[in-house]
């Protein structure tokens, strides 16, 4: 198996000096492209820290952070932002999306920001769309849909790139137990296609669905 | 990121919040105003005054008088504000001297003066009246003008105008002369004969005086100052006429003149300089009008001034409204970041809209400065309204040469404005814009 991203010694620490955190201690792993791997934690354990850090979001303190091979610690600003935007795709608990835009605006913006053209960003989009069965609701506006919907739309947007690595920020985490099934199963079917799934959750019955569960505690592997 | 789509979502995100770009709008807006307007009035000034420099005789002409009758006139100023002088006999006080033949000779003389040019004028030609067939009134003429330049253009609306040096009597009318004396329409008026009339002191009986008609001038400055223009025949013929009872020494005293000179190659200023050797004073045209542009320089910078202090102020607005702006969109920024937009793109975006309220508030000052200006323009021009003798002047011109600078600059202001809230906008954190609240 390919390893897609693979960490060495990733420390994160806020703060200085006597007021320094340490809330990422020499974390070592290494996650293979096609698997479904879930971060456990509770709150204020490290877990999300260390998603952005994987996601490219953040910088480690120290340590570093191998995406395909390539140290992504050495990589210029320009060259993190093509790698989110290329190889990852993001779902997130809260949803973020533009609410007063409609559907399709929201799902091809990932395609907007890397300059592809109008109607190929378009296209992809309603494919996107229709594989989240969504694509009647092109034109709505996204402050209109229900939550589930919302989180739907949020998975259109994030594969509309066709990514290597989805970042799902506790999914389900806004959503009732029935479409909170529903946006599991859409994700765990894009992983079954060959997507890698990075699921950060507390919620145990959602990690025991990836293949492999990371815990985090105090800022450590356990 | 295409920066057609950074356009389109600035253009956007200033519709966003309709009223409060309205008021950064307006505030901008204001500033424009008055910068535009006060440069549209210098424009339209300006243009103007060149014009009638144009009209009566452009750069190479240049008139001027005994130093002595100089003195004298200047010797008259200054009693007229209270001042006594004490004599100076160097200087001619009250007793004008006439050009002499001498000096006529050095000034044909003078590099650059062109000798046929050079015409001397005796005593002021008056006449008393002037009228036509066409009318049974008879009408004062206040001044008769003389400049015989070639070079000289009255904006004629019709006719061919004088031949300075032609011996048949000719002369040229402006417009109101000309409906004066009958002539609605105004090319009726060519190659008509009027008469002047002058009073013969002693025999109580007036003398007339016949003259084609060469050209009707449209009004301006120049015209209603000297509403009609003889050739030399005809001034010769009326100033013969005034002075025919003086003794013979006094009858052809030169007292005034004007030439061409060859303005390509000496400056006016020479020209000016070899004349005050020789005991003689020149104007040119510019010099007449140089204190009435500067005066406008001077209004027209104060004006510029006031633009530009509320410019200052619509500058701080924008810089506020933006900043408002990055704030309420703290967590679209993150998310755009996080989705793998630039920085540079954030900062991007965010100037562009400040330019765009720059563009904005620039382009509707441009609209109302025009309609505005072209509204008074009109009305100034309306029948019985002060300008309405001068149909070429106009209050305010817009030019793009001075539209378009001021529309860079304001965006320029607005874009340097724009930089503080673009680069707090562009220098977040993504994860800590998302989880903003």
């Amino acid at each position: 198996m390919k390893s897609i991203i693979t960490t060495k010694n990733l420390s994160k620490t806020y703060g200085k000096k006597s007021a320094a955190f340490r809330a990422l201690k020499d974390i070592d792993l290494e996650i293979f492209e096609g698997e479904s791997v879930a971060i456990v934690g509770k709150s204020g354990s490290g877990k999300s820290t260390l998603m952005h850090l994987l996601a490219l979001l953040d910088k480690p303190t120290s340590g570093s952070i191998y995406i395909n091979g390539v140290n992504s610690t050495k990589l210029k600003p320009r060259q993190l932002n093509k790698m989110r935007n290329r190889y990852f795709g993001f779902v997130f608990q809260q949803f973020f999306m533009n609410a007063n835009d409609t559907v399709l605006n929201n799902v091809l913006l990932p395609l907007k920001i890397s300059g592809t053209r109008r109607r190929a960003r378009k296209k992809l989009a309603m494919e996107a769309l229709k594989v989240v069965g969504l694509e009647e609701k092109a034109m709505n506006k996204a402050n209109n849909l229900s939550g589930g919907q919302k989180q739907r739309v949020c998975i259109a947007r994030a594969i509309v790139n066709n990514p290597k690595v989805i970042f799902a920020d506790e999914p389900t985490g806004n959503l009732d137990s029935a479409t909170g099934a529903k946006v599991e199963k859409l994700l765990f079917d894009l992983n079954k296609k060959g997507v890698t799934l990075i699921i950060v959750t507390h919620d145990e019955d959602l990690a025991k669905k990836c293949q492999r569960q990371i815990h985090i505690a105090d800022g450590e592997m356990k | 990121m295409k920066f057609l789509d950074i356009l389109k979502e600035s253009n956007r995100n200033l519709l966003r919040n309709k009223g409060r770009t309205f008021l950064t709008i307006l505030a901008i807006f204001i500033g424009s105003f008055v910068i535009i307007i006060a440069n549209a009035i210098a424009t339209g000034v300006n243009s103007y005054v060149d014009d009638q420099i144009n009209a009566i005789g452009g750069e190479g002409y240049i008139e001027f008088m005994s130093k002595s009758t100089y003195d004298t006139m200047s010797s008259y100023m200054a009693s007229m504000s209270g001042e006594i002088q004490e004599y100076n006999p160097e200087r001619n006080s009250t007793t004008a001297l006439a050009i002499s033949d001498e000096q006529v000779e050095k000034l044909k003389n003078i590099p650059g003066i062109k000798a046929e040019t050079v015409t001397l004028f005796g005593a002021t030609p008056s006449v008393d009246y002037v009228t036509s067939d066409k009318t049974d009134k008879r009408f004062i003429v206040t001044s008769i003008g003389a400049t015989p330049s070639e070079s000289l253009n009255f904006q004629r609306v019709v006719g061919d105008g004088n031949q300075p040096f032609a011996k048949e009597n000719q002369i040229e009318i402006n417009i109101d002369y000309a409906k004066a004396l009958g002539f609605s329409n105004y090319n009726d008026a060519i190659n008509q004969k009027i008469r002047f009339g002058i009073l013969d002191q002693f025999k109580m009986k007036y003398v007339e005086i016949e003259a084609r008609v060469t050209g009707v001038m449209a009004n301006g400055l120049m015209s209603s100052m000297a509403p009609v223009r003889a050739n030399l025949a005809l001034i010769d013929a009326i100033t013969a006429e005034n002075v025919k009872y003086l003794p013979e020494s006094q009858k052809n005293a030169k007292f005034t003149g004007c030439a061409d000179f060859d303005y390509k190659n000496y400056s006016a200023e020479e020209i000016k300089k070899a004349l005050e050797e020789i005991d003689i004073s020149a104007m040119t045209v510019a010099d007449e009008v140089g204190m009435f542009k500067s005066f406008l320089d001077v209004m027209v910078a104060v004006l510029d001034v006031f633009g530009g202090i509320a410019l200052l102020a619509a500058a701080i607005g924008i810089i506020n409204t933006l900043f408002m702006s990055v704030q309420e969109r703290t967590r679209e920024i993150g998310l755009d970041k996080a989705l793998g937009m630039s920085s540079s793109k954030v900062f991007l975006s965010f100037s562009l809209e400040a330019v765009m309220l720059g563009f904005w508030g620039s382009a509707f000052g441009i609209i109302l400065s025009v309609v505005l200006g072209t509204v008074v323009d009109t009305i100034l021009h309306a029948d019985g309204n002060i300008l309405e003798s001068f149909p070429t002047f106009h209050v305010v011109e817009f030019t793009p040469a001075n539209i378009i600078p001021i529309v860079l600059v304001v965006m320029t202001i607005a874009f340097l404005a724009g930089t503080l809230p673009a680069r707090q906008a562009a220098h977040k954190n993504p994860i800590d814009s998302l989880r903003y609240e």
